[in-house]
């Protein structure tokens, strides 16, 4: 009967207890929501909060963006080497070829030498990005170190002083976090820039490797027509294999693969000589002559 | 937005014709310097937004400008000035106060200037003079008075100027008959003005403030009437004593120097040296009295009609100029004066009341700016002004400008008590406060609360004015009361205004900068978007087409090839695509070039 009476006693203390606690707690925590509210504390609070967020997801678009534009370069420079390979493979393949099997004709010559593209990854940089000031900068008040000055004018007008610094420091953060995002939609634009160089810069990788096989082919066909004629003006001058063909001679079907092969090697010469991107690379040789040169040549020849 | 803060809208019609313009195989090179947005920092906005937000023009364009708006739309539209018939209107006196500069004085806008100087001119051109006109102006019956009151029952008197040389006063009589009796023909008495009427007509005939018979009674006045000997009268003809005395100085220098008179200037000489020159003294004097008298008559009358007779005045000023009264004519000075006075106010906000004029403190500067203000209003207003307009203003002014600065040095001086007039406003308050947010946003209370502040310092400067200061001119007219109060009320809300932002009790300049700063950034964010998809679309557009058109070229090619065709066309085509120049394009000159050349030269 005694034990009963204790436990019940006991419970209700231990109830009243808690009760008691809980009602401490709650009157705690609201007295420091006041508090908070009264010195701005919580202005404060919300401003470093967003100050973080904002530091972090400026950081992880950076990051992205840095590396987007780093996997770009290298696709970049990847269709750059290959574009180098085709003019490489132009001057030192293709154009010998030509000159070899043009040579039985008429004398032909190469000027100049292709040019060299190097990938400079500045170019696919933006020029200002400005990242999130740090809380120095942009805190008009920090409550954990308090001059004399700040806590005295704060204590004076009531926490008006401090509750207007904490309320600027926040505006103060919110207007970064919206310069930040300018910032953020910057990357995005120039790495959607760079998408279209990128479709830019294999169309031209893909017109090297097209007309190369185009002149190849059209070089197949006029070895063909060359040593068909070859065979045929054997008969009419044993020393023939010395001599060059008399292209008097020769069908206009073989002049035209001449002309088209002599047209296309000038564009494919300069397309070799064409920088894609930027000026930064070399002349793979010099030369004195250039196409200028014959332009200036083939005009007096029209005159004549 | 104003521009300055704009991302530039990216121009596709220029970017497709860059394209269009260059080779394909420049593509590249042509979409990597293309520019999405400008390179400017970011930072570089923010920190311009700020400045903006800082500067003295944003608190002229927000806060000063409505009020003095009011204030100038109170003062056009008051029912007794009718300003707002002349077509002038509130926004219009604004434009004039933005562009007032100290330096071109006469600066005012056309259609101002030309409203002012219709009215003004029309006070100030003299009325034409005619027997019709002077007949008017002065009757024969207060000529009699005066010559009744000279003479007494006498029939002779001394003249009221004129001394013989031996500096006796000169016997006039008062009927011809008895003059030429008593063998002094040229000393029958004539009762002269001694500030002619002509004169009296050219000054006073156009005053939209005095009447006809004022005008006669100023004419007629015992002051300007004297009893003269009828020589003395016909050779002063129109013109005042002083002038008649210049002319017999001048001619007498001239004869004294050697130089020859001519004819004409010899008998004038003779005529004019019949008088002693005391008697010349004694006329300047009292033409001086005279002078004076007639102005001070002028002015009482005049100030008198304005608060009397208003109705007469509309009258009269209807006349001489459509729709123009004596009112506007004031109500025109006043906007005058207005300008200057709110162009000091903003410029003072704008630039700062001490640093705008180079002064070391704020009362320095406002000295300093009243100073300027009133040597402008009495070098460049006042001398526009018709004299009875003129002497009114002039002294409405003075106190009007001691009441500002009285007024402004005080407000600095007694913030105190401003405070503590202020106290239920502060009750007001914390009603405001006590709204829902659901009701009012922080910044509307904050605002209101500012609103109500201000509106207690001004309803506190007014009653001071009011009491202080017009409380000493108990003879101004309620008009001018009335545009006093509400000058000195829009210099007074826009000083608290302007006090309150720069308090920024409520931090709300913060919020509305932070607001700001959004929508500029929100707006430059969207234009980036836009750019790049405007950039995007056109540059898939055209690379595909390019793509395309190359890949007919080569099949072309490819084809010529196959079937053993000329594939010189579909080279050309290729060369022509990618801007590249052939100079051969034909086999007859691809064969005259094999003929005539050693090497062909690629």
């Amino acid at each position: 009967m005694f034990g009963r009476v204790w436990s019940s006693i006991k419970s209700a203390a231990s109830s009243v207890a808690s009760t008691v606690k809980k009602v401490c707690t709650k009157v705690k925590e609201t007295a420091n929501k006041v508090w908070n509210a009264v010195t701005g504390k919580d202005k404060i609070k919300q401003a470093e909060e967003l100050h973080q967020r904002t530091v972090q997801r400026f950081e992880d678009k950076e990051r992205k963006y840095q590396e987007g534009v780093a996997q770009r370069g290298k696709e970049i420079e990847l269709k750059l080497k290959q574009i180098n390979g085709y003019k490489q493979s132009i001057f030192n393949q293709h154009f010998p070829r030509f000159a070899k099997l043009g040579n039985r004709l008429h004398n032909v010559r190469v000027a100049g030498s292709a040019f060299e593209e190097f990938f400079d990854d500045q170019i696919l940089e933006i020029s200002a990005l400005s990242g999130v000031r740090s809380k120095q900068e942009l805190f008009k008040i920090d409550f954990n170190n308090l001059s004399f000055k700040e806590f005295a004018l704060s204590v004076l007008t009531l926490g008006f002083f401090s509750r207007k610094k904490a309320k600027e420091s926040l505006q103060q953060v919110q207007d970064e976090a919206n310069r930040i995002e300018e910032e953020i939609t910057k990357m995005d634009a120039h790495l959607k820039k760079i998408d279209q160089v990128i479709s830019s810069i294999s169309n031209v990788a893909e017109y090297f490797e097209k007309l190369i096989r185009s002149y190849d082919k059209l070089l197949d066909r006029f070895e063909y027509g060359i040593n068909t004629q070859r065979i045929a003006q054997l008969g009419m001058s044993p020393e023939l294999f010395k001599n060059k063909l008399d292209f008097r001679l020769l069908p206009v079907a073989h002049i035209e693969e001449f002309q088209a092969l002599f047209n296309l090697s000038i564009v494919l010469k300069q397309m070799s000589r064409m920088a894609y991107l930027s000026q930064s690379g070399e002349i793979v040789e010099d030369d004195t002559r250039t196409a200028g040169d014959l332009y200036q040549m083939s005009q007096s020849l029209k005159a004549a | 937005m104003s521009d300055k803060f704009q991302q530039p809208q990216f121009d596709v019609s220029a970017m497709t014709q860059a394209l269009a313009e260059a080779s394909p195989l420049q593509a590249s090179r042509l979409l990597i310097d293309m520019e999405l947005f400008e390179q400017r920092d970011s930072l570089e906005v923010l920190n311009g937004i700020y400045e903006e937000f800082e500067s003295g023009q944003r608190i002229v364009d927000e806060l000063v400008k409505p009020i003095t708006l009011s204030v100038l739309d109170g003062i056009v539209s008051h029912k007794q000035l009718k300003l707002d018939r002349t077509g002038l209107s509130a926004s219009r006196i604004w434009e004039e106060v933005q562009s007032f500069d100290y330096n071109k004085p006469g600066h005012r806008s056309a259609d101002t200037a030309f409203s002012q100087k219709q009215q003004l001119e029309a006070m100030r051109a003299p009325r034409k003079y005619d027997e019709d006109v002077r007949n008017t102006m002065t009757k024969q019956k207060s000529l009699e008075a005066n010559k009744d009151a000279h003479f007494k029952n006498n029939q002779q008197s001394h003249s009221s100027v004129e001394f013989n040389k031996d500096g006796s006063r000169v016997t006039v009589y008062r009927k011809q008959k008895v003059a030429t009796e008593k063998g002094h023909f040229w000393k029958a008495s004539d009762t002269d003005h001694v500030i002619p009427v002509k004169q009296i007509n050219d000054r006073y005939a156009n005053n939209a403030f005095l009447s006809v018979d004022d005008i006669q009674g100023i004419t007629d006045s015992g002051d300007n009437l004297i009893e003269i000997s009828n020589r003395l009268n016909r050779a002063k003809g129109d013109r005042n004593f002083s002038e008649m005395y210049a002319e017999k100085c001048q001619l007498q220098a001239k004869k004294d120097s050697g130089q020859k008179l001519t004819k004409p200037e010899k008998e004038k000489l003779g005529r004019l040296s019949k008088h002693t020159d005391k008697t010349y003294k004694a006329a300047i004097e009292k033409e001086n009295q005279a002078r004076e008298s007639i102005e001070k008559q002028a002015q009482e009358t005049a100030l008198k009609n304005l608060t009397k007779q208003p109705g007469q005045i509309a009258n009269k000023a209807g006349k001489q100029a459509a729709e123009q009264t004596g009112y506007q004519a004031i109500g025109h000075a006043i906007i005058l004066f207005i300008k200057p006075l709110f162009y000091e106010m903003n410029d003072a906000i704008r630039n700062g009341f001490a640093q705008g004029v180079n002064q070391s403190s704020i009362i320095d500067g406002i000295k300093y700016r009243f100073k300027r203000l009133m040597a402008y209003v009495k070098q460049e207003i006042i001398p526009t002004c018709a004299q009875a307009v003129k002497d009114l203003l002039q002294n409405f002014f003075k106190i009007l400008i001691q009441g500002v600065l009285d007024l402004v040095t005080g407000m600095f001086k007694k913030v105190i008590r401003i405070i503590s007039e202020g106290f239920s406003a502060l009750v007001g308050a914390v009603k405001i406060l006590g709204k829902k947010e659901s009701e009012m946003s922080r910044a509307q209370k904050a605002d209101a609360i500012a609103k109500l502040f201000a509106a207690t310092a001004v309803t506190f400067t007014m009653f001071t004015f009011e009491s202080l200061v017009l409380g000493v001119l108990p003879e101004t007219p309620a008009v001018l009361k009335d545009i006093a109060l509400a000058t000195l009320s829009g210099v007074a809300s826009s000083l608290v205004v302007y006090l309150l932002d720069k308090a920024d009790l409520f931090s709300v300049k913060a919020e509305l900068r932070s607001k700001r700063v959004a929508e500029v950034f929100d707006l430059r964010i969207e234009q980036i978007k836009l750019n790049t998809d405007a950039f995007q679309a056109e540059s898939i557009r055209k690379l595909a087409e390019d793509r395309l058109r190359f890949k007919a070229i080569n099949d072309d090619i490819m084809t010529a090839i196959d079937d053993k065709k000329d594939v010189n066309p579909a080279i050309y085509a290729l060369a022509d695509h990618f801007k590249i120049k052939l100079d051969i394009r034909d086999t007859d000159d691809f064969l005259k070039l094999l003929k005539n050349t050693d090497a062909l030269v690629i």
